[in-house]
């Protein structure tokens, strides 16, 4: 047996600490079942570099850099004793993506007087981990990563007509290419609405064996 | 005929005031910095000598492709292989109004008499007395507190001849406390002027706290390269007398070259450090909490709200 992994589960390891999946990908990623991606799924979690020496970051990179980008600035309005509440509404204002954990992170530490200094450590050991669980699949082997050059335009076809985003549909091709290679693929997720709730047809239509949804008891 | 008449009696009067035999004690440095004091100084006397100009690494900074356009000869004419500024012997024969003249040569004696001693000739470390000067009339009070301030303190944890980043370097408590107060004036300083790098900025400062607990050498190592990226933007944001394309190229580097590498960079170092960061600190219950939390809104944002990239 082997595994597939979309880029929910990529991205339910990085964030491990997750309620929503993230111990369920890294068990999956644990467990000694071989682990397989595509480069398609490696781009969408850590960018690419282009020819011009300009890069993107990612989903994993650019909500990392977003969040750890608007804590600073939370923590730096804090350092000028701006309180707590007015910074709310700034945020709020300004439409950080961040509010509703800062509004949870200040009712934690809002009477702590050490409050600047535990969000610095929880911010910094936040990207330290995401980038140590980065390195851990990037540079080692415990995910094979497979590049996928024959396009499966009928394949697409029919899973287009059940599975509105193609980056999805793609993925899935390119779990079926792997499993044309090698045998019993399981496809793994953690996304219900349009790819577990396909199972049906992903098995009618690829070579995977079957389709593991991180939330399945 | 010349462009700019005013400039090339202004450098040419300076140079025959200042150093009419060509030597070694007045170099380029001396007469770029000059030049823009005596500018300045006109300017107040509403004379207007045009001097293409931004400001750069090392404060005021002639603009030499600009120069040579308005003055018809480079601004490497002045100068000689060693670095010393040409012999200038006889005053410039140039066609301006005699009272303008006679204000510039004014102006020229009392900026040339402020760094001499009273024989007429230079005192030493005259240099030194020239850039602080130059840098008193810097627009932004966040890159005097960099450039006098915090880089010119750091100056003294460099190799004593070549001024290198020694091989190991472990600063003393004292000496950690001091940059951290600069980190702080800098915070307070930063201009609006430069919100499009504010993010970048914080990124930065967190980076040399950390670095600051862990390894000097890179506090160093990144203290510098910010700076260095830092005025990349300064001169988009001040100069005067340079032609508009040129300014686009400025500001076309800086988004497809400087700002990219700087980032990558920076981002190595960060990773580096908080690796780290990670081996090194100790964290409770409570800190372990909170970074679940937000790493249980980061996977949330990525499955739910797809950012633009």
């Amino acid at each position: 047996m082997n595994y597939f992994h979309d880029s929910s589960v990529i991205l339910g390891y990085i964030f491990f600490g997750a309620d929503r999946w993230g111990r369920q990908a890294t068990a999956r990623i644990n467990d000694p079942v071989p682990n397989h991606s595509s480069k398609y799924v490696w781009e969408e979690c850590f960018g690419a570099q282009y020819n011009d020496g300009s890069f993107d970051e990612g989903r994993c990179g650019t909500i990392k850099i977003k969040i750890a980008s608007e804590a600073r600035r939370v923590i730096h309005r804090i350092q000028q004793n701006i309180p707590l509440n007015d910074i709310l509404s700034e945020i709020r204002q300004q439409d950080y993506k961040t509010t509703d954990l800062f509004r949870a992170l200040f009712t934690q530490y809002g009477a702590d007087p050490q409050i600047i200094e535990k969000l610095k450590v929880a911010f910094r050991r936040f990207e330290g981990l995401c980038y140590q669980r980065y390195t851990e699949v990037n540079d080692t082997n415990k995910i094979t990563k497979h590049t996928r050059r024959k396009s499966y335009n009928e394949i697409f076809a029919l899973l287009s007509q059940h599975i509105p985003d193609t980056a999805d549909v793609e993925i899935i091709i390119d779990g079926h290419h792997l499993a044309t290679q090698i045998p019993v693929v399981h496809l793994v997720t953690g996304d219900e609405g349009h790819i577990y709730n396909n199972t049906p047809h992903i098995l009618e239509n690829t070579n995977i064996t079957e389709v593991i949804w991180l939330g399945s008891p | 005929m010349v462009q700019n008449a005013l400039l090339k009696y202004s450098i040419e009067k300076l140079l025959n005031v200042a150093n009419p035999r060509g030597e070694y004690f007045f170099k380029k440095t001396h007469l770029n910095k000059m030049i823009y004091l005596l500018f300045l100084r006109l300017k107040e006397r509403e004379i207007d000598i045009h001097l293409p100009y931004y400001w750069y690494r090392y404060g005021s900074l002639v603009d030499e492709r600009s120069f040579e356009i308005m003055v018809g000869n480079p601004l490497s004419h002045y100068y000689t292989h060693d670095g010393s500024t040409r012999a200038m012997s006889r005053v410039p024969q140039i066609d301006i109004d005699v009272s303008i003249r006679a204000a510039i040569d004014e102006e020229i004696h009392a900026l040339v008499r402020k760094y001499q001693n009273g024989k007429g000739l230079f005192f030493k470390g005259y240099l030194q007395q020239i850039l602080d000067d130059a840098y008193a009339t810097a627009p932004y009070e966040f890159q005097r507190t960099f450039n006098r301030g915090l880089l010119k303190y750091a100056e003294r944890f460099r190799t004593p001849v070549r001024k290198k980043i020694p091989v190991s370097l472990h600063l003393q408590e004292n000496e950690i406390a001091s940059i951290r107060e600069y980190l702080v004036i800098l915070m307070n300083d930063f201009n609006d002027d430069f919100s499009e790098i504010f993010d970048l900025f914080l990124e930065w400062e967190d980076t040399m706290q950390l670095s600051l607990k862990y390894d000097h050498k890179i506090a160093l190592k990144i203290l510098n390269e910010y700076w260095e990226f830092f005025v990349n933007l300064l001169r988009i944001n001040k100069h005067e007398n340079i032609p508009r394309s040129e300014v686009d190229e400025w500001i076309r580097k800086f988004h497809e070259h400087d700002l990219i590498i700087f980032k990558k960079n920076l981002k190595k170092t960060r990773n580096y450090l908080l690796l780290q960061d990670l081996g090194n600190s100790s964290v409770s219950e409570e800190i372990d909490h909170s970074v679940d939390q937000i790493m249980d809104y980061a996977f949330q944002l990525s499955m739910n709200n797809r950012l633009s990239r």
